[in-house]
């Protein structure tokens, strides 16, 4: 792994997946949203799969390998031998078994076939890159949105790097799914504007079962976040699964469990879209819920009516 | 000069193969005979990670005797492993989803349990299974002594002929393909089924000459549709097209170039988060979906009618032929001459005439491929079974 290292040896460094540009669907405004690699949840339907694994991992994907017979470079470098040519097609395949992630693959392969999710960063390097889009914060009401996996299992760097960001007046905001230790989320909520929160499950027992977790240590650490932080924006969002939590049940037990707080100012849907299908592949995983779909509109439709229902009760 | 054995452990990678419990049991004959003591592990590593998951124990004694109760055809240990021991999922003391390297526990346990060598009778290829051979040959060079017998649905282990379960397999799946041939001839219609073999063609391709099949498609051969379209229109009788699970039409376009102008961090950082990077080309496809997609594809540009059927892993699911129990007795044998010489660490491959001891370093990653010259394809193309690949 080729990370820069930054000048200033006490920066807190980080493991960032992607930084994606011009945001729109990750707090208000527009916003740059950085990915942190490491999640604490095994969600079924999980459409990032490259963020879930704490440490950069190898991908591959076999389109684009040019073969042996052109290249070949990658099988000598492997200290594993993770790395084999298939006869048919002369092309190079993975054994996941065996790969480590080490990543000496990664340089020499000049067609990107292989290459790592993830790398570490520093503070002021993701700040760096962040800066670039502050034209368009301002105006916008935009800012810098930490996201995963799940950004508060690396509490120290989440911390540094947003009371850096207000330091500069870019504005704040985190996506967690708050499956951490309280004193991680609380770490990092005193430099968050915006909070956004999910509500995947209401029942712990089904929790468990599609996010390899119940839901515990989640609802202990959102009523502690809405009372603990008075001055920050909460938004739940409870992303729709037909079939495993698009129930009136569900919804209604989330708007009653952020009833009592006036800093919860939002229940957001997002509905289920299968965009990480091919990530699954390039990781060498099979996607758990390849038969799911997407929620119908009309359904969709009406549960934001229910939830638009009881926000207008609650103003009234 | 190594120690000398007094305990063995048995355990199975996943995957069922019929019989599964005649090597089990052929190990435990042969070791007896040595007086070694042998064990077996409970759905692969399991047994030894989560004992508490079985309440009769998970390490079970084995006699030479051993039946599996009602059921002849078991494994006796169960084949549903489902944990890597080098990539644990577990969840720490604060709730938290962890991945961790149990190998130490798996060692440390099989000590406690005097445990001085053990078999793996395992796969080597699969692309959604446990690697097992791959795990085996990490354990190994962690000091785990241990040879390995061969089990595989698709003979694609290019370092033996004869890998065990593929003769039965082989039987069911040509068995079954045969009937739905004959009803689906009767009804004038195509029976189009899926079988397995991600990488390697072998199962398709035996399977589909022995039970007469129109039209075979496999990984190493790319297809056109419209090729098997047009020959299962020439000849109304056809009936029968059999598509393994790894199956790949022609390449329309050319694709390997990065040279696009993307956002450089974007593209440093994560190559994947870019839409039009490989466009899902890299997707590892469930069982079905390979027959759903070519149905499709050549129902139209075809006149006949087709219908979709996934054999898929209920080739499995058939009796133990002779040639099988035959091999079990065989490997069992093998597999405790290959500990008692000390050949730590191998594979014991069967070739047509011997038994080889096979480093694992040269066993994994070994794939055996349909190759153009092989007999079954040179076979197929001489007797105008259709392959999708020419008009």
């Amino acid at each position: 792994m080729n990370a820069t290292r930054s000048e200033r040896v006490d920066e807190p460094t980080g493991v960032v997946v992607n930084i994606q540009h011009f945001s729109t669907h990750d707090g208000p405004g527009i916003r740059t949203t950085v990915f942190l690699k490491g999640c604490s949840l095994r969600c079924k339907w999980c459409c990032n799969p490259e963020t879930i694994a704490p440490k950069p991992e190898l991908a591959f994907n076999l389109k684009q390998c040019i073969g042996v017979k052109e290249c070949g470079r990658c099988l000598s470098v492997c200290p594993e031998q993770a790395l084999h040519a298939l006869d048919s097609d002369g092309r190079i395949r993975v054994n996941w078994d065996l790969c480590t992630n080490c990543g000496q693959c990664v340089p020499v392969c000049p067609s990107k076939a292989l290459y790592h999710f993830g790398r570490a960063m520093s503070v002021s390097e993701v700040l760096a890159e962040v800066e670039q889009d502050s034209a368009f914060y301002g105006e916008s009401g935009g800012g810098i949105t930490l996201s995963g996996g799940e950004c508060l299992t690396q509490p120290v760097f989440s911390a540094a790097l947003l009371e850096a960001a207000r330091q500069r007046g870019i504005n704040t905001a985190i996506e967690t799914a708050g499956n951490v230790p309280w004193h991680s989320m609380a770490r990092v909520l005193p430099h968050v504007d915006t909070m956004l929160h999910d509500y995947k499950l209401s029942d712990p027992a089904a929790h468990k079962r599609w996010t390899g977790a119940d839901n515990a240590l989640i609802l202990e650490n959102f009523r502690k976040a809405y009372a603990q932080f008075p001055g920050t924006r909460f938004i739940a969002r409870i992303p729709l699964i037909p079939g495993v939590n698009d129930d009136e049940a569900h919804i209604d037990a989330v708007l009653d469990a952020i009833a009592p707080y006036p800093n919860v100012v939002e229940l957001e849907l997002l509905p289920y879209h299968r965009y990480g299908d091919s990530k699954y592949g390039f990781l060498g995983r099979v996607y758990a819920l390849e038969d799911f779909s997407a929620p119908p509109a009309e359904r969709l439709e009406q549960l934001r009516r229910r939830i638009a229902q009881r926000f207008e009760q609650r103003r009234a | 000069m190594t120690e000398s054995i007094r305990r063995i452990a048995v355990s199975l990678g996943g995957g069922y193969v019929p019989g599964l419990a005649g090597v089990v049991r052929a190990v435990a004959q042969a070791a007896h005979r040595r007086g070694w003591q042998v064990a077996g592990v409970r759905d692969g590593f399991d047994g030894l990670l989560f004992p508490e998951r079985y309440p009769d124990g998970g390490v079970l004694a084995i006699e030479p005797s051993a039946s599996p109760g009602r059921d002849d055809e078991g494994s006796l240990l169960g084949t549903g492993a489902r944990n890597d021991p080098f990539h644990l999922q577990q969840q720490d003391k604060d709730g938290l989803i962890e991945q961790v390297d149990a190998s130490g526990r798996v060692l440390e346990t099989l000590r406690e349990r005097g445990i001085d060598a053990f078999v793996g009778i395992v796969g080597g290829s699969a692309v959604t299974g446990s690697h097992a051979l791959g795990v085996m040959w990490k354990l190994s060079r962690q000091g785990l002594r241990c040879v390995c017998i061969p089990k595989s649905v698709e003979n694609d282990l290019a370092t033996t002929a004869h890998p065990y379960g593929y003769d039965s397999v082989l039987n069911y799946a040509t068995e079954s393909l045969r009937h739905i041939r004959i009803a689906a001839r009767d009804q004038g219609r195509v029976a189009l089924v899926e079988v397995p073999g991600q990488y390697a063609g072998g199962l398709a391709l035996d399977a589909g000459l022995a039970a007469g099949a129109d039209v075979v498609l496999i990984p190493e051969v790319p297809y056109r549709a419209q090729a098997v379209a047009q020959h299962m229109d020439a000849d109304r009788r056809a009936a029968l097209i059999v598509v393994a699970e790894g199956a790949k039409a022609v390449e329309t376009r050319q694709s390997g170039s990065t040279g696009r102008n993307g956002d450089p961090m974007r593209a440093r950082l994560s190559p994947g988060s870019d839409p039009d990077y490989g466009a899902g080309a890299a997707m590892i496809h469930r069982a079905g979906r390979v027959a759903q997609e070519v149905y499709e594809q050549v129902q139209r540009h075809s006149s006949r009618e087709l219908f979709p059927l996934v054999l898929g892993q209920l080739v499995r699911a058939g009796p133990v032929s002779a040639a099988d129990r035959a091999l079990a007795a065989a490997y069992g044998a093998a597999a405790v001459q290959a500990l008692a010489d000390g050949h730590d660490g191998h594979l014991v491959a069967a070739r047509a005439d011997r038994f080889e001891m096979l480093p694992l370093a040269e066993a994994v990653n070994r794939i055996r491929t349909v190759e153009p010259s092989s007999p079954a394809l040179t076979s197929a193309r001489a007797l105008g079974l259709c392959l999708g690949d020419r008009e």
